[in-house]
């Protein structure tokens, strides 16, 4: 695991414990996600990844129940302390989730969102800032001439480079993207892990997913998940280099995955 | 400037974030605040409930007595009672519903079971859809013309009957529609695989289950009969002939028992000095059952529900995450 | 003769049906002719457009109901309409569920009241405010009458405002705190505009229940037909206020056939109203595409109603 001195993007995970009411669905889990990194977790159906990663910006609040033991901290923010303000805390953590979810607003409006929340920049900043999340996200060219229609008219593949850039126009120091192909087409899936590789450049990428190929193509480190056949509860069992886990897995358990023998 | 480290940037956006910090608590302010205010909204409602039934009856329980439910009422001397009014309140409900409830149902039977798209189906769609909308003054009107005058029914129970009858028809129709359209297509599908006919298969598969939203919508429309007043003031009348106070007789005129608030404080009966708490009485009589409905419905439809239907809630898509 | 039994069966509940649909035809046609009547007596200007309402006079000016029922139902959903909204979100989106139950059920027993209690409750107590904050006169009049109808109108508006914010799909909820919206900036940019046909309902379906309101208004509003409304602390009167007060004293051809116009009038207005409910529904539809309804997990109550017939 990465010894190196957590910068003010990196994310550390410590001894954490995810429960619903009293089912712990993750068990002491100890994880770094370094900076210009993309860390893939993958895992089995059920085995608490999603859980795990709807944890980091504190969205699965939201879930009556929930709440973790352990800490999690971003640089030297302990997410989880009483004082920590959630607003804040998700500004510098973004988020893009399974299906793609744009407001129903024109597609200028769904990025310029988070950007008009607090001390809105000048018009023509905007429009420059909107512009440039679009391009990061590949997406200005599709869209250029159409910013003021509604985001529904998009495609799936398009929608989910808009929530891209919704989630990026606020320049998040790290980017949580939660199955974000899930919902897409094959080419759609293709744009958005080019996508990814690009924005490992100035981001620290945590992607859940499903999908084995994607993980090799886009992720640098990957985690290995599955669910404790004791107590159900979602582990990590193995964490490496993408490569390492796809090629030379020390567990059995990770080998039987990624070779699709369960899962 | 997308691959420029998030350090450099803040450097030189220092006045920016500086703004944005200022927001940022003004938001945080204005949350709490709006947070704050929705919640007074609430509990200002929930306050205003309280005091209305709380003053209701503070007003009216001192009246009640078993001699003020079943005495005659009186225009000229204090101490007169209720009785007439309760028995043809009870009158207009049950006749009311038992007009109601034949016509309701099988229209609902219909709209769920047998009707197929097309004009016929659309027109009796929109006309529920549109006399659930009508305020129940021009259901009085109408009753005018068309049960006193045209029918010469006159100012009578059986007018009033047949004039709440077809103002709750809507609510009735809707209700009974949803609880048959909320029976399982399971149940059909064995009935008539079984070789029952759709008849049968509605008599004994599907309406032994869509019972409980039956009665539900039955109570419901029953709760607004009783505190009906506008419609009745036109049709039945605001007066209990003194020689026929409880007599069954559908002609008759008749003075509900939300009627006779109405007249006692708006009306005005001269010479009556107990005028008010005969009112207030009536009001918390009106008041506790209305509020007895509710709390037995609240009870029996998710009683009733479990048992006939043996089956718990189906659960919520997209209410819980999984992880 | 099972086949008997099942077509005699169809062709009674058809005929249940069609007594709803002859029903609604028949309401339509004879408030209207026999409303329409009016107009043997007077000239439709007369009518719409006279300012007195006198019956002693044999006058019929409809403006003062009219414009009765107009600021009443108007100042109503000035206060009303945001209360309601406000009780909604407070309900959906902020309230713990026992609470959330609690409001239900206060919401409930609102609907459940009957008018004359309102009535009752308004002239014991909001109309001798009325005449303590103005110095005098009778009180009634319609402030009061618009204190009464907030309260009336709040089941209908809240109950409709509550499900048309539950509707909305919990991802974009997410979405709008994910890139760090308070919950109010959630609920301001987001919820509400996505739930604006819902919201529009609940607002068109609450005027409806005001437009109509009879005996609780009656109750308070002083009844003063003769005159256009002079302030909103005297005297006045709405469209079935009028028609309550009248009609069962009405004598002469000319004064019923007015009074049954009003009533054709309200007709009129309710379904114009209705009307437009399905223009604001029709208007919510293109925003919410078929590719995205498909995408998003939440299941919608009608959705769910039409696949039980699947």
């Amino acid at each position: 695991m990465d010894t190196s001195a957590p910068t003010p993007t990196t994310m550390t995970i410590r001894a954490a414990s995810l429960y619903y009411g009293i089912f712990r669905a993750v068990k002491e889990i100890n994880l770094c996600f370094r900076p210009n990194v993309v860390t893939a977790i993958i895992g089995p159906s059920g085995c608490g990844k999603s859980t795990l990663l709807r944890s980091l910006n504190r969205i699965n609040d939201r879930v009556a129940g929930f709440r973790v033991e352990g800490t999690i901290s971003l640089g030297d923010t302990d997410v989880y302390a009483p004082g920590t303000d959630v607003v804040d805390l998700r500004r510098r953590v973004g988020m893009v989730f399974q299906r793609p979810n744009p407001f129903p607003m024109s597609i200028f409006d769904n990025v310029a969102f988070g950007l008009t929340l607090y001390a809105p920049p000048t018009r023509a900043a905007l429009a420059a800032l909107v512009e440039d999340a679009l391009r990061a996200s590949a997406l200005w060219g599709e869209v250029k001439d159409k910013l003021r229609r509604p985001a529904s008219e998009l495609s799936g593949g398009q929608q989910q480079r808009l929530c891209i850039a919704r989630a990026i126009a606020t320049r998040p120091d790290v980017l949580l993207m939660d199955e974000p192909c899930s919902a897409l087409d094959p080419i759609s899936t293709l744009k958005v892990e080019e996508l990814i590789a690009e924005l490992k450049c100035s981001y620290t990428v945590v992607i859940v997913t499903h999908n084995m190929q994607q993980a090799a193509r886009a992720s640098d480190i990957t985690v290995m998940m599955n669910m404790d056949a004791v107590d159900r509860a979602g582990h990590v069992i193995e964490v490496g280099d993408t490569d390492t886990i796809f090629t030379n897995p020390k567990h059995p358990q990770t080998e039987a995955y990624v070779s699709g023998r369960f899962g | 400037m997308y691959n420029e480290p998030r350090e450099a940037r803040v450097t030189r956006d220092v006045v920016w974030e500086r703004r944005i910090i200022a927001a940022r608590r003004r938001a945080a302010l204005v949350d709490r605040a709006m947070t704050g205010l929705l919640a007074l909204a609430a509990l200002g409602l929930a306050l205003v409930l309280s005091a209305i039934i709380f003053i209701i009856l503070r007003a009216g329980l001192p009246a009640l007595s078993w001699s003020f439910l079943t005495s005659a009422s009186s225009i000229t001397d204090p101490g007169g009672g209720i009785g007439p009014q309760i028995f043809v309140s009870i009158y207009v409900l049950v006749l009311s519903l038992l007009i109601a409830t034949p016509v309701g149902v099988g229209a609902a039977i219909y709209l769920a079971e047998y009707a197929r798209p097309g004009p016929a189906t659309n027109a009796i769609r929109f006309s529920t859809e549109a006399l659930a909308s009508v305020p129940s003054v021009v259901f009085g009107v109408f009753g005018a013309i068309i049960f006193l005058t045209t029918m010469s029914l006159g100012f009578s129970v059986l007018s009033g009957s047949l004039t709440l009858a077809l103002l709750n028809l809507p609510l009735m129709v809707r209700i009974a529609e949803d609880a048959i359209r909320s029976v399982p297509v399971a149940y059909r599908e064995a009935s008539l695989a079984l070789g029952a006919s759709r008849w049968e298969t509605i008599r004994k598969a599907v309406l032994p289950s869509a019972l409980p939203g039956i009665i539900t919508a039955l109570v419901l429309t029953g709760g607004r009969i009783l505190g009906e007043t506008a419609p009745l003031i036109l049709t039945t009348g605001t007066t209990i002939s003194p020689n026929a106070r409880y007599s069954l007789n559908p002609l008759q005129t008749g003075e509900t028992l939300a009627v006779h608030i109405w007249v006692l404080k708006i009306v005005g009966v001269p010479g009556l000095k107990d005028a008010q708490l005969v009112a207030d009485g009536s009001a918390a009589v009106l008041l506790l059952i209305v509020l007895l409905i509710n709390l037995a419905m609240a009870f029996f439809t998710t009683r009733l529900t479990r048992r006939l239907r043996g089956v718990g809630r189906a659960p919520r898509a997209g209410g819980s995450k999984k992880g | 003769m099972r086949l008997r039994q099942g077509v005699l069966a169809q062709s009674i509940f058809f005929t249940a049906a069609a007594i709803v649909a002859i029903s609604t035809a028949a309401l339509l046609l004879f408030t209207g002719s026999r409303g329409l009547a009016v107009f043997s007596f007077m000239g439709p200007g007369e009518f719409f457009l006279g300012t007195s309402w006198n019956q002693n006079d044999q006058t019929f000016g409809v403006l003062p109901l009219l414009l009765g029922s107009l600021l009443t139902v108007g100042l109503t959903l000035l206060i009303s309409g945001p209360l309601a909204l406000g009780v909604a979100i407070f309900m959906v989106e902020i309230a713990p569920d026992p609470v959330r139950r609690v409001m239900r059920t206060v919401v409930e027993l609102f609907a459940a009241l009957p008018s004359v209690i309102y009535g009752l409750l308004g002239l014991t107590l909001v109309v001798p405010w009325v005449r303590v904050i103005t110095g005098g006169g009778l009180g009634k009049g319609i402030l009061a009458a618009v204190i009464v109808l907030v309260f009336m109108t709040q089941p209908t508006m809240v109950s409709i405002a509550e499900d048309a914010l539950r509707a909305l799909p919990e991802s974009l909820r997410e979405g709008a705190l994910a890139v760090g919206a308070t919950r109010w900036q959630m609920i301001w940019r987001v919820l509400l505009p996505a739930a604006r046909p819902g919201l529009i309902t609940a607002v068109v379906l609450g005027t409806g229940r005001a437009v109509g309101e009879t005996i609780a208004v009656q109750m308070v509003i002083g009844n003063i037909t003769s005159r256009l409304p002079e302030s909103l602390v005297r005297g006045a009167t709405t469209m079935p206020a009028a028609i309550v007060t009248q009609l069962p004293e009405a004598t002469s051809p000319e004064h019923r056939a007015a009074l049954i116009m009003v009533a054709f009038l309200l007709l009129l207005i309710t379904f114009g109203l209705i009307a437009a409910v399905r223009a604001a529904g029709a208007i919510g539809s293109p925003r919410r595409p078929t590719r995205r309804r498909r995408l998003t997990p939440t299941a919608r109550p009608a959705a769910a109603k039409g696949a039980i017939d699947v």
